[in-house]
C-alpha cells in the first residue's frame, strides 16, 4: 500500500517553523527547483522599487474602516483591540442578502475533527439561509494540506473558493506561476474605489491586502492580520502567586528564577522548550539585519550567540523538562497544564484556548505571557509576522455575476467581531449552537462545538480583536500585553516584501538549525558555534546573503 | 512434553526462567502502549487532566469518549467507508493479484517475462505523487472510492509471493485435471487455490491490513469529507492538539473548536485497532505455511 511520502506529517516543531520563525521547506524542499535562479523579484513579489510599493498601494482596496463596533481597549501600533464586555447588541452590518441563490464548494483545511456534511449540519444550513446561497465544504486536512495543494495546483482542479494559508502558498513551488492560471484576478473587482460595493472587505488592512497580490494583480483576499507576535512565553501565574514567586525581568533573573523553582523530585521543571523566545529576548534579528550596508544573518550576531549561550545554561542546569529534552517539544502543552512546566513557549492563541481548556476543571488555573523584557533588562526584540495568516481564491474562469456574487459572500463573512454576521458564522444559532453567558458572550453547545468548526470564519478576513469577554481578566491583560508587545518589533530590512525563497537556501536551513541544536543541548562544546556559522556561510549562506541583499537593492532599500 | 527429540536434553529450570523472563518483557512491552491507549479512553476528563496526557493508573471509568465519538454520525459513516474499502480491495486485490500470479506462475503464458519484468519494475521505481494524482485525475476517479483501491490494488511483493508459492505446486497437478478435460480457470479454482489456502489467507490479510491502514491516498484523492475513512477522520482527531502552535498563522481560535480531549483521541486509536486485532489470531496460524514456504522455495 502507499505509504505517506516523508514528510507528509508536520510536527509541532516544524509548525513553529512555518509560523516564520525558521521556515523550513522540508516537504517540498526537492520540489522548488523552478525558483532557484536569484535574480530579480522572485515570482509573485509583486514589485521592484519603492515606486513599485506605491503602486502595490494603489492596487488594493481604498481601506474604509468600519465604525460600527469599537473595542474597549484599543489596539495601538497595530495591536488588535480588546473586548472586556461583549458587544451588546449585535450590530447589523449588512441587511441585505448578499447570495443570488449560488452554489459554490469551497476548500478550507481544518485542524480538527470534521463536522457533519451539508445535509446534515445546521450551522451550515443557517449560515446558508443568512448568506442566501449555499457554501458546500471540502474539508482538508490541516496537517497534509501542502501535498494536497501541490496535487490540487499540479492538477489544475481548484473549486470555486479556496482558502490557502500563507505559509503554504510559500511551500508551493509553481504557486507564482499557477495563482495567475487557476484563480481570478481581482484587481477589476476591488482596485480603489470599486471596493466599496464591498465595504467589509474594504475594512480589511492596506497592508495585508498588499499581499495578495500576486504577479502584479491582486489576486488573494487576505486572512486575519494583526496578531504578529509568532510565540510568546507563558508563564503558570497562579503557581508563581502561590509560591511567591516573582516574573524574572532579564536574563539573569530568568536564569536564577529557573533555579530556585526547578524541582524535579515534585515533577516540576522550570521551562518548556523556549528557544524561539530566548532569540527575541537577547534581540537577535529574525533572519537578517542590516549593519553598515551589509547583511548579518541572525546566526552571525553576538545576539544570537548569546541567545545560544542561555539556552544551554537551561539544558546544563537540566531546567527543561526531561520529555522536552528527549522528544523534541511533544506533548509540552500538556506538561504546562499539569503544571510539570512553568514557563513555556507558544503562540499566542494557545494562551486563551490552555485558559478555555482548563478553567472549567480547574478555576484557580492562571496563566499569562511573561512581561516584556530584553536579556539585558532592556526591551525585547520581537519577531513580527508580517504576512496575512491565509489568502482566499476564487476560481478563474467563473462569469462575472458568479465572481461578484462569491465577493460578495465573502464580504459578508467579512463582518468583524461584534456584528449579528460575525456572530452567525463563527458561532451558529442561538440556543442551538450556542447559549450566552450573563456577560453576554457566546458559549459553544454540544452540538456546536461539533457541527461548527472553523469553515466559513476561513472564507475572509476581518481584523482581528482580543474578544473573550467571558474571561475579562485574560482581554485586560493580554490587550494591554501587546499594546506593550507592539512597541518592540525587532528591524527587519525586508519588510513588507514577499520573497520566495530559493530552495537551497531553504534547505540549508534544517542541517544547520540541528547542529545549533547540537551546541545548546551540550552535544557540541559552545565553541564550535562559530564553526557551524562558518559551515553555513560556506555550504550557501554566502550566497543566500547575496541573493537577499539583491532583493532589498530591487525594492530600493540598499 | 513427549514431542521433544531423544536428544534433547530436558530444559533446565534457569533456562525456562530466562525464556519465560524475556517473553514477558517483549509482551509487556507490546502490551504496555495498548493498554495505555485503551485506559485513557476509558478515563473521564479529570483523570486525563491531572496524568497531564495519558493515564497509566486507572482512576476513574467512563464511556463518555465512545458516546461523544459515535454521536456526530461522522465516525461511524467513516467506520462503514474503511470497512467498505477494505472488503472490496481485498477481493479486488485477491482476485487480481491470483489471476496474475497463476498466469505468471505457468511456463508458457503468453508474454509472462515482459509482464512480470513490468511488475517487478514498481519495486524499483514508484509513482511519484504527483503523477499518480494526475494519474488518478485524468482516469476521473477523483472523489470516487475506486481510486482508494484502483491505483494500489496489485502489490508487486505479494505478487511474488504468491507466483512463487504456485510455481511449487508441481506441473503434474494441473496436467492431470488438464486429462480430466479441466480448463485453466477451473484448474485454479479447483486444484491450485485450494492447495494454496495458507498463502492467499496471509496475503488477504495484507491487503486488508494495508486498505485499512491507508489514508494518504484518501486525502489526495477524496475531497468529498463524506467519503473520508476512518484512518483520515481519525487523524484530524489526534493531531488535532498540533494546531494550537500555529498561534498566529491561521487563529484557529475566534473559529473555536476545542481540541478533543485526549480520552476521544485514544478512543479513536482503539476504534481504528480493533479489527486488525481481532483478525490477526484467526490468520495467524497459516504465517510460517504461508508466506515462508512460498518465499524460500521459490
Amino acid at each position: 500500500m502507499k505509504t505517506p511520502p516523508e514528510g507528509a506529517t508536520t510536527s509541532r516543531r516544524g509548525f513553529l517553523g512555518l509560523v516564520g520563525l525558521s521556515a523550513v521547506a522540508a516537504a517540498s524542499g526537492g520540489l522548488l527547483s523552478a525558483c532557484s535562479t536569484p535574480s530579480g523579484p522572485r515570482p509573485g513579489s509583486g514589485g521592484a522599487t519603492a515606486a513599485a510599493l506605491d503602486k502595490l498601494t494603489a492596487q488594493v482596496p481604498t481601506h474604509i474602516p468600519y465604525a460600527g463596533v469599537t473595542p474597549d481597549i484599543p489596539g495601538q501600533n497595530g495591536a488588535p483591540g480588546g473586548f472586556t464586555t461583549y458587544p451588546s447588541p449585535l450590530v447589523d452590518a449588512i441587511t441585505a442578502k448578499p447570495g443570488k441563490g449560488g452554489h459554490y464548494k469551497a476548500m478550507t483545511p481544518l485542524w480538527g475533527p470534521l463536522p457533519p456534511p451539508l445535509g446534515e449540519n445546521a450551522y451550515f444550513d443557517a449560515v446558508n439561509a443568512d448568506l442566501g446561497a449555499t457554501i458546500e465544504f471540502n474539508i482538508l486536512d490541516g496537517m497534509t494540506i501542502i501535498e494536497k495543494m501541490n496535487a490540487i495546483i499540479a492538477g489544475g482542479d481548484v473549486v470555486d473558493i479556496t482558502m490557502i494559508p500563507s505559509w503554504t502558498v510559500n511551500q508551493i513551488p509553481q504557486f507564482g506561476e499557477a495563482v495567475g492560471r487557476l484563480f481570478e484576478d481581482l484587481t477589476p473587482y476591488l482596485q480603489g474605489d470599486a471596493a466599496k460595493k464591498y465595504p467589509l472587505l474594504a475594512n480589511i488592512a492596506t497592508d495585508a491586502w498588499k499581499w495578495g497580490i500576486f504577479n502584479d494583480k491582486l489576486t488573494g483576499i487576505p486572512g486575519s492580520y494583526t496578531f504578529p507576535m509568532g510565540v510568546v512565553l507563558l508563564y503558570r501565574k497562579d503557581l508563581f502567586d502561590e509560591n511567591g514567586w516573582t516574573a524574572p525581568k532579564s536574563a539573569d533573573e530568568m536564569l536564577a528564577l529557573g533555579k530556585e523553582v526547578n524541582d524535579p523530585k515534585k515533577k516540576r521543571w522550570a521551562f518548556g522548550d523556549i528557544k524561539l523566545m530566548a532569540y527575541q529576548i537577547f534581540r537577535a534579528p529574525k533572519e537578517w539585519t542590516l549593519s553598515g550596508g551589509k547583511l548579518v544573518h541572525r546566526y552571525e550576531t553576538p545576539e544570537f550567540e548569546a541567545a545560544v549561550e542561555f539556552m544551554r545554561k537551561l539544558y546544563e542546569g537540566k531546567l527543561i523538562h526531561p520529555d522536552i529534552v528527549s522528544s523534541k517539544g511533544a506533548n509540552g502543552k500538556e506538561l504546562f497544564k499539569a503544571g510539570q512546566v512553568l514557563i513555556t513557549q507558544d503562540g499566542f492563541g494557545g494562551w486563551k484556548e490552555m485558559l478555555e481548556q482548563m478553567l472549567p476543571t480547574k478555576p484557580d488555573f492562571w496563566i499569562e505571557a511573561l512581561p516584556h523584557f530584553g536579556h539585558d533588562g532592556g526591551a525585547p526584540g520581537y519577531h513580527k509576522n508580517e504576512e496575512p495568516g491565509q489568502y482566499t481564491f476564487i476560481k478563474k474562469g467563473l462569469a462575472k455575476e458568479k465572481v461578484e456574487e462569491i465577493l460578495s459572500l465573502l464580504n459578508h463573512l467579512a463582518a468583524p467581531f461584534g456584528t449579528q454576521e460575525h456572530m452567525l458564522s463563527v458561532y451558529g444559532v442561538e440556543g442551538k449552537h450556542y447559549t450566552k453567558t450573563e456577560a453576554g458572550a457566546p458559549k459553544r453547545t454540544e452540538l456546536g462545538l461539533k457541527e461548527a468548526p472553523p469553515t466559513y470564519f476561513f472564507l475572509s478576513g476581518r481584523p482581528d480583536a482580543i474578544t473573550e469577554s467571558e474571561l475579562p481578566r485574560y482581554v485586560e491583560t493580554a490587550a494591554t500585553w501587546y499594546n506593550e508587545a507592539a512597541k518592540h518589533w525587532a528591524p527587519n530590512p525586508h519588510e513588507g516584501i514577499r520573497i520566495q525563497r530559493p530552495a537551497e537556501y531553504a534547505a540549508l536551513e534544517q542541517p544547520t538549525e540541528d547542529k545549533i541544536q547540537d551546541v545548546v543541548r551540550g552535544r557540541r562544546p559552545l565553541s564550535e558555534l562559530s564553526k557551524v556559522v562558518d559551515e553555513w556561510r560556506k555550504d550557501g549562506g554566502d550566497k543566500s546573503r547575496e541573493f537577499y541583499m539583491k532583493v532589498l537593492q530591487d525594492n530600493g532599500r540598499a | 512434553m513427549s514431542t521433544r527429540p531423544a536428544w534433547e536434553e530436558a530444559p533446565s529450570l534457569p533456562g525456562r526462567l530466562a525464556k519465560g523472563l524475556t517473553l514477558s518483557f517483549i509482551a509487556f512491552v507490546v502490551l504496555f502502549p495498548i493498554y495505555i491507549v485503551v485506559l485513557t479512553s476509558l478515563s473521564p476528563a479529570h483523570a486525563v487532566n491531572e496524568a497531564g496526557g495519558l493515564v497509566v493508573v486507572p482512576n476513574g471509568f467512563s464511556f463518555a469518549a465512545y458516546q461523544e465519538l459515535f454521536s456526530g454520525g461522522v465516525v461511524s459513516r467513516s467506520v462503514l467507508v474503511s470497512l467498505g474499502i477494505t472488503a472490496v480491495g481485498t477481493a479486488v486485490s485477491l482476485l487480481c493479484t491470483v489471476l496474475a500470479a497463476y498466469g505468471l506462475s505457468r511456463p508458457g503464458s503468453l508474454f509472462q517475462r515482459p509482464l512480470l519484468f513490468m511488475i517487478l519494475l514498481t519495486f524499483l521505481f514508484t509513482p511519484g505523487m504527483i503523477p499518480s494524482y494526475l494519474m488518478v485525475k485524468s482516469l476521473g476517479l477523483i472523489d470516487s472510492y475506486w481510486s482508494l483501491i484502483l491505483p494500489g490494488a496489485i502489490n508487486a511483493f505479494n505478487l511474488v509471493v504468491m507466483r512463487a508459492f504456485f510455481m511449487n505446486i508441481p506441473e503434474d497437478v494441473p496436467d492431470s485435471a488438464r486429462i480430466d478435460g479441466a480448463s485453466e480457470f477451473r484448474i485454479l479454482t479447483r486444484i491450485i487455490l485450494p492447495m494454496s489456502k495458507g498463502v492467499t489467507a496471509v496475503i488477504g490479510l495484507f491487503y486488508a491490513v494495508g486498505y485499512w491502514n491507508a489514508f494518504f491516498n484518501a486525502i489526495l484523492y477524496i475531497n468529498d469529507n463524506t467519503k473520508w475513512p476512518l484512518q483520515l477522520v481519525m487523524r484530524q482527531y489526534v493531531q488535532q492538539g498540533q494546531s494550537l502552535t500555529l498561534g498566529s498563522a491561521v487563529d484557529t481560535s475566534v473559529g473555536g473548536a476545542l481540541p478533543p480531549n485526549l480520552a476521544i483521541q485514544m478512543a479513536i486509536v482503539v476504534l481504528a485497532l480493533l479489527p486488525v486485532l481481532f483478525v490477526y489470531p484467526f490468520v495467524q496460524k497459516h504465517f510460517t505455511k504461508g508466506v515462508i514456504i512460498g518465499a524460500v522455495k521459490g
